[in-house]
């Protein structure tokens, strides 16, 4: 149109644009855009209305889901831990170490038996049992035992207090082994060939625990202490141990005053037949014609072309 | 008015719930409504309070909107209506019957500014805006939209409430009263 362009008059425009340019304050900004935004999320009222149910069934199936789940796994969990202080409340008083979990621990756990020396039972054996019984432990490739003169020393000494025969295998300490005391009988297997497979898993996780417990009956024979002297005594009358607790059956018969009187035949033949022989050799020496009899005749059996020795035969 | 969408697509976009599409029209629109408002009252007070009321509005007619005009002239209608209630409210409503001496003036003015009002543009523009705030109220209006909200005649009698001859008429008078005053030595 001519009007148009005819009431355009771009000079007058043009100062007109060069004036100042005055613009609203950013205030004035800020509250008409947050007022547009405010606008704009009302627009969908029905979700608006909604979120906050929603929310609130989403928390409560959440919560629900995780509770559930929870107690399903707790008895799983609760189980062992009750079975643990069964063993605890029956055998030494001796608290669990904090990372001591059941769950780990159950196939791992080292039988309660091996884990005491032949010192700790002393007022109840004779020396020839209490000597067999160290040496039928070092034949598991256990380490020596304290020295006979250190019961005082270990009497002195605090007695650990968390167990060590609940915690995991520490070579550090399995390889650690005691001097032998001078009047301490020596060890004829101590150049012996390794013994088969399941003995060294054993003494490494039930190499710990020696010392602690040796100590500590040790303690108990010359100073009366209640810990010790109850741990003697649960091993004495031997309860039934808890399952997770249990000690493997061969260390248990080696340690079992029955299986190594009477016929320990299968554990010995898992030996060498040095230490086998020696064994037999102390039978005799006890007066133990018969049960000695019995094990030459099964070494023979299991060692057919082993020449027994001047003494044995 | 620049590159991207176009301003009724926005504003469809915004009644449809999208924020960012009213940021947008705001960051086209906000200076030349407020200068519009601000020549009109002199006033930067009144002339923010007047912009707040306009955008709200807008905010409030979103889901109403028709692009049956362009967004600018449905806007601006709604800034002279806001004006107008100001006028009312501030007893200046006699101008509305104030205009009616455009006949007289057949004519427009050249366009030709003298010489000496271009050199010194600065001086001018003051001058100009000084000119503006004494005119009459309508034709203010008219040539405001014009510039600010660059109406066309049949936009400007639309906003305003009035034939495109009235319009026209106001414009007529109000760019011969500026060019008048700048011819001024």
């Amino acid at each position: 149109m001519n009007d148009e362009r005819e009431y355009r008059d771009h000079a007058l425009s043009r100062v007109y644009r060069e004036g100042a340019w005055p613009e609203p304050g950013r205030q004035i900004d800020q509250a008409i855009l947050t007022a547009s935004r405010r606008a704009a999320r009302a627009r969908h009222p029905m979700l608006w209305r909604w979120a906050p149910s929603l929310a609130v069934a989403a928390t409560v199936v959440l919560t629900s889901t995780l509770v559930l789940k929870v107690y399903r796994e707790q008895p799983e969990v609760a189980a062992p831990v009750t079975a643990e202080k069964s063993t605890a409340a029956q055998r030494a008083k001796q608290p669990a170490p904090p990372e001591a979990k059941p769950a780990e621990v159950k196939p791992e756990t080292p039988p309660p038996a091996p884990v005491t020396t032949p010192q700790g039972f002393s007022s109840n054996m004779d020396a020839g049992e209490a000597e067999r019984l160290d040496r039928a432990k070092r034949d598991l490739g256990l380490k020596e035992p304290p020295p006979a003169g250190a019961p005082a020393q270990a009497a002195a000494k605090p007695a650990p207090k968390a167990p060590p025969a609940l915690k995991k295998e520490e070579p550090a300490r399995a390889d650690a082994p005691s001097a032998p005391a001078p009047g301490a009988p020596v060890s004829v297997f101590g150049a012996a060939p390794p013994a088969p497979q399941a003995a060294p898993q054993q003494a490494v996780r039930v190499g710990k625990p020696t010392t602690p417990f040796t100590q500590g009956t040790t303690a108990a024979a010359a100073q009366p202490r209640p810990e010790a002297a109850e741990s003697a005594t649960q091993f004495q009358a031997a309860p039934p141990p808890p399952e997770a607790m249990k000690p493997a059956p061969a260390a248990n018969s080696m340690y079992s005053r029955s299986t190594i009187g009477g016929a320990s035949l299968d554990k010995a033949a898992e030996r060498s037949p040095q230490s086998w022989l020696e064994d037999i050799r102390k039978l005799i020496k006890e007066g133990k014609s018969e049960e000695a009899g019995a094990q030459i005749a099964e070494f023979k059996k299991r060692y057919p072309d082993y020449a027994l020795p001047e003494d044995l035969r | 008015m620049g590159s991207g969408p176009a301003d009724e697509e926005l504003m469809l976009a915004y009644g449809g719930g999208d924020a960012g599409a009213f940021e947008a029209l705001y960051r086209r629109h906000r200076g030349p409504l407020y200068r519009f408002l601000l020549r009109q009252v002199n006033d930067a007070a009144t002339a923010e309070e007047l912009f707040q009321d306009v955008w709200m509005r807008v905010i409030d007619f979103r889901e109403r909107y028709q692009p049956r005009a362009r967004f600018t002239s449905w806007v601006y209608a709604i800034a002279h209506n806001r004006l107008m209630d100001h006028y009312r409210a501030s007893g200046r409503a006699k101008f509305l019957a104030q205009d009616e001496s455009e006949a007289v003036l057949d004519h427009l003015p050249s366009s030709d500014l003298p010489a000496e009002a271009l050199l010194d543009r600065k001086r001018t523009a003051e001058r100009l805006l000084a000119a503006l705030a004494r005119l009459p109220e309508p034709q203010r209006e008219a040539f405001l939209l014009q510039q600010e909200g660059e109406l066309s005649l049949e936009e400007i009698g639309a906003a305003t409430g009035v034939s495109r001859e009235t319009a026209k008429s106001r414009l007529r008078y109000a760019l011969a009263k500026l060019r008048e005053e700048l011819s001024k030595p």
